[in-house]
């Protein structure tokens, strides 16, 4: 009966903290953080360049692939993820440029516009985008994956939020970014969310973009939500 | 035979022996610069296009000065001009022609209009991707260009800075040391993109 009474202690506490959290955890997400790199859902004048830091950088033009390596930093103001590796996907976007409306059929152009220009015509040429693009198509952190989104200036009670894990992927053509860690590394490489005093593990942390940068933890094995709720709720895992 | 003509003799033999060793000396002095000059050849606003085996152009590399020392060429206020598409001829590619000079077209997080001007420029729309450095060596016997000093490499998808770099050209891949500050960007390289370079139908060049 005692036991019974426990768990249903333990069931309620679990609600109360995944309703704590759930007003938060809609509202934010580093889906932001990559504001630069998606287009979908969003105008143009929303879509900015995206800054980062490294220590060193491997740009391979050729496989479409660039490398940030050490101390790997990516700011923007309001959402920070560091991490010791960052690897940069990108991918001919051809679909759109084969794209052609009954009005503007797409036309190939055969002449290598610098040689047309050579021959008289205008220098700059503001109408030929209908070539093959590069999209990015993924952006996979590597190492002490740490994001941070900071807390609204405007709202006093408002508090940052961490998540951690060993790897995160953006992926774009899914808009979603999942963080998660190799279940072999043990119970301290858990994917975690952190807020004040309260922590969230899980299997993966999803964050996803077309729902407003929701966060969803799969899998929650264990809460912590502050110190109220640790004395009465199962203590097990392990902090970071 | 006198003492005074032997003291002529020994003078005469002596001065003999001098010449030839001073001569000599200057022979080899003399050698040495032809040799040196031979080796060392210097080029002022230069254009240096390298092919692939396929004979296509992957890069041309520009300045203000190139100095070749055997398999070494040490280029001052360097730009890298990596090619995209099939070019077998420089003809075919309108170059910046010494109308440009280091240092960078645009600074880093540079937008729009900005932006345009540089990529939708006749002089560039062929081009991949540029680097410019103060600085560079570049190795003719392994293809890889180098640089200690600050890099800056500039694309329609993304722009880096950095301190020191190592370009391997043939697989055209960049190592940037260093200090990189990277800004990446999806809206400018989807309206900085231009028509995907062709070789020239209009103005043939010969397969160099």
């Amino acid at each position: 009966m005692m036991s019974h009474f426990r768990s249903i202690l333990t069931v309620s506490g679990v609600i109360a903290a995944a309703a704590a959290f759930q007003p938060v955890l809609h509202a934010q997400g580093f889906g932001g953080m990559f504001s630069g790199f998606q287009m979908n859902g969003v105008t143009e004048d929303e879509v900015s360049a995206t800054e980062i830091t490294a220590s060193a950088a491997d740009i391979d033009l050729e496989n479409n692939i660039i490398i940030l390596i050490g101390d790997v930093v990516v700011d923007d103001g309001a959402n920070k993820i560091t991490c010791n590796k960052m690897t940069i996907y990108l991918e001919e976007d051809s679909a759109d440029s084969l794209v052609g409306t009954a009005d503007q059929p797409v036309e190939k152009k055969v002449e290598n516009p610098s040689v047309v220009k050579a021959n008289g015509q205008d220098e700059e040429d503001e109408e030929d985008d209908d070539s093959p693009k590069k999209n990015i198509s993924k952006i996979i952190c590597e190492g002490d994956v740490v994001y941070k989104k900071l807390a609204n200036p405007d709202n006093p009670k408002a508090q940052d939020q961490l998540a951690m894990s060993d790897q995160a992927e953006y992926d774009a053509i899914k808009e979603e970014i999942v963080m998660t860690s190799d279940p072999a590394a043990g119970e301290d490489h858990r994917p975690v969310m952190m807020q004040g005093s309260n922590k969230m593990y899980g299997d993966e942390i999803r964050i996803i973009i077309r729902e407003g940068n929701r966060m969803r933890v799969i899998n929650p094995k264990v809460y912590y939500v502050g110190e109220s709720f640790l004395s009465g709720g199962s203590k097990t895992g392990s902090k970071r | 035979m006198g003492l005074r003509t032997r003291k002529i003799y020994a003078l005469s033999l002596l001065a003999l022996i001098l010449t030839e060793v001073f001569c000599s000396g200057t022979l080899l002095i003399l050698q040495a610069q032809d040799i040196s000059a031979g080796s060392y050849t210097v080029l002022k606003r230069y254009i240096y296009p390298r092919f692939s085996n396929d004979g296509e152009i992957q890069y041309l590399v520009y300045g203000a000065t190139a100095v070749n020392k055997g398999s070494l060429i040490y280029l001052t206020s360097p730009m890298i001009d990596i090619v995209d598409g099939s070019y077998t001829s420089i003809r075919q590619i309108d170059t910046i022609d010494g109308k440009e000079a280091y240092p960078v077209p645009y600074k880093l997080g540079s937008e729009g209009k900005v932006l345009e001007r540089f990529w939708k420029n006749s002089h560039h729309r062929h081009s991949q991707a540029w680097i410019f450095a103060e600085k560079a060596t570049f190795d003719k016997s392994t293809n890889i260009l180098t640089s200690d000093e600050a890099a800056h490499f500039r694309s329609r998808q993304l722009d880096a800075d950095g301190i020191g770099f190592d370009a391997f050209n043939d697989r055209k891949f960049i190592h940037i040391r260093s200090n990189v500050r990277v800004v990446l960007r999806l809206k400018e390289s989807k309206s900085l993109a231009v028509e995907e370079p062709a070789p020239s139908t209009t103005n043939k060049g010969v397969k160099q």
